[in-house]
């Protein structure tokens, strides 16, 4: 299955870092305490216009795993009990109120409390968006999906890959450090430290707790370790080294001198990119359904 | 819409020869591609031989079952659907709206019990639809009019409960309480309850 899912692998996994990325943009700045920094909302006031083209590519990509796209408007008529309904419109949601957000950056429409406003909501809608996307793989006929590593997979890369993404948006656009600012990277360095340990402590056990639950789980438990050992294996080494590396650099504060320090940010969010589409696919390849075969 | 409140199939598994007529006439009657099975012919198998002082003991069995779709009580095709393409209709019958279907494949995900087939040509799912055309005119479904053993019938699900009793509650069928399916099996006399693990599906290659 995971060749196959390749459209459904690259949407979750861009959508989830986008979703990421505004959550962390709001709540990691609220920690830092001290003023405002203009540096850091300027370029806080640029996310939207990195991620914009992102969810809306991600979007189209998603109509690739369709067979008949042209049906897609009817996606949200089982809204009263389908979880991809709810996926598709919080989806659609999140998407359009980014677009509408840069928009509104790029055109300096309306207020800063306006823009602020829709920032909340765009925070708001990424959050259900991820929660729907979780609660689309909670099949009761998949053991594997319908488990805890659903959600700890799903949530440790939306805030991972969001906390790294943007530390390298801020990495490219400040051009000065403040006091604010540092503190800031420190805060991102001990979440992306405690993500790290947060999937090293709960994936083993998810999967132990898998492997006894039922014939099926176990089954998908094989296929991880038999066919996709060498996947989980690389996925692992990237994730480790990927937020260590960042959570030292950011630590270490991340500021513009010859780029050196800011490239260490890049680096480390290719990284965990990487681990994440790697742990992704592994997760569309475990997939073993409950009685009979296809 | 059937006179019917919920169509049932029903097979004797001591009957049931695995001979597939009833996957063919299916096949037949719906025109479908190669690799879109709306009904697919499963077999079972499972014991060993032991050795008993001078001699063995064979507990070796095998049976058929041959399944379509249910058209369960707890869909969860319906239920997952995000277009309600996929809908259960007051006669009971569950149906596939190919003008509402996407193709996400999602019920395919779902269903434990590979009801839902996606056809790749047409781009969108496809499933037994109990040949609700032919009832319609008082005939029976294709696969129920060509077995050969006359194992496979169907009925009114609580008539053929009083007429013959029945059971989904066999293996390798996955547990009824997920959907609970609209089936009736008459064991064989070596038929696993649905949990068992002392035999396999023989024939994986053929879903």
């Amino acid at each position: 299955m995971a060749s196959s899912e390749w459209t459904l692998v690259i949407f979750t996994i861009t959508t989830q870092m986008c979703a990421g990325t505004f959550i962390m943009a709001k709540v990691l700045p609220m920690f830092a305490g001290g003023g405002r920094d203009p540096e850091l909302t300027r370029a806080n006031d640029s996310v939207s216009l990195f991620m914009a083209p992102l969810l809306v590519v991600a979007m189209l990509i998603s109509l690739l795993h369709l067979g008949t796209p042209t049906n897609a408007i009817n996606t949200v008529r089982n809204i009263a009990v389908s979880p991809l309904s709810w996926e598709i419109l919080a989806g659609g949601l999140f998407t359009g109120l980014v677009c509408l957000l840069a928009l509104a950056q790029w055109q300096g429409i309306g207020s800063e409390s306006l823009r602020r406003g829709i920032g909340w909501l765009v925070v708001l809608s990424g959050v259900a968006m991820v929660v729907s996307m979780t609660l689309v793989y909670t099949l009761r006929t998949v053991p594997v999906w319908n488990s805890m590593l659903t959600p700890i997979q799903f949530s440790v890369a939306t805030l991972l890959l969001g906390t790294l993404a943007w530390s390298a948006i801020l990495a490219a656009l400040v051009k000065k450090q403040s006091m604010v600012l540092q503190r800031v990277w420190r805060i991102a360095a001990v979440v992306t430290l405690a993500l790290l340990g947060v999937k090293l402590v709960t994936l083993p056990i998810a999967i132990a707790g898998l492997a006894v639950d039922s014939e099926t789980g176990l089954a998908s438990v094989r296929t991880m370790s038999d066919q996709l050992g060498f996947s989980m294996l690389l996925k692992l080494v990237l994730a480790f080294a990927g937020a260590g590396f960042g959570a030292l650099v950011l630590y270490r504060n991340v500021f513009r001198e010859e780029g050196n320090t800011a490239t260490g940010i890049y680096i480390a969010f290719g990284l965990v990119l990487i681990a994440e589409v790697v742990g992704r696919s592994v997760f569309y390849a475990s997939y073993v359904r409950v009685g009979l075969l296809n | 819409m059937l006179k019917m409140k919920q169509p049932t199939f029903y097979l004797d598994l001591s009957l049931c020869t695995g001979c597939r007529t009833c996957m063919i006439a299916c096949k037949d009657r719906w025109d479908l591609k190669k690799g879109v099975n709306w009904r697919r012919v499963t077999e079972y198998a499972g014991g060993d031989w032991k050795k008993d002082g001078n001699t063995y003991l064979q507990s070796v069995f095998a049976y058929f079952l041959s399944i379509s779709c249910n058209h369960c009580e707890k869909p969860i095709c319906v239920e997952k659907c995000p277009t309600t393409a996929m809908h259960k209709r007051d006669d009971g019958v569950v149906l596939i709206d190919p003008d509402k279907c996407i193709g996400c494949r999602y019920c395919e995900w779902a269903c434990p019990y590979g009801a839902p087939q996606y056809d790749e040509e047409l781009g969108k799912m496809t499933k037994c639809n109990f040949c609700v055309d032919y009832l319609e005119k008082g005939g029976s479904p294709a696969c129920v009019a060509s077995c050969p053993n006359r194992a496979l019938h169907y009925g009114e699900l609580e008539d053929l409960k009083k007429r013959f009793g029945g059971t989904s509650d066999i293996a390798p069928l996955p547990d009824p309480v997920l959907t609970l399916p609209n089936l009736l099996l008459v064991p064989q006399k070596d038929a696993r309850p649905w949990d068992s693990d002392d035999g396999r599906i023989s024939n994986p290659e053929e879903g």
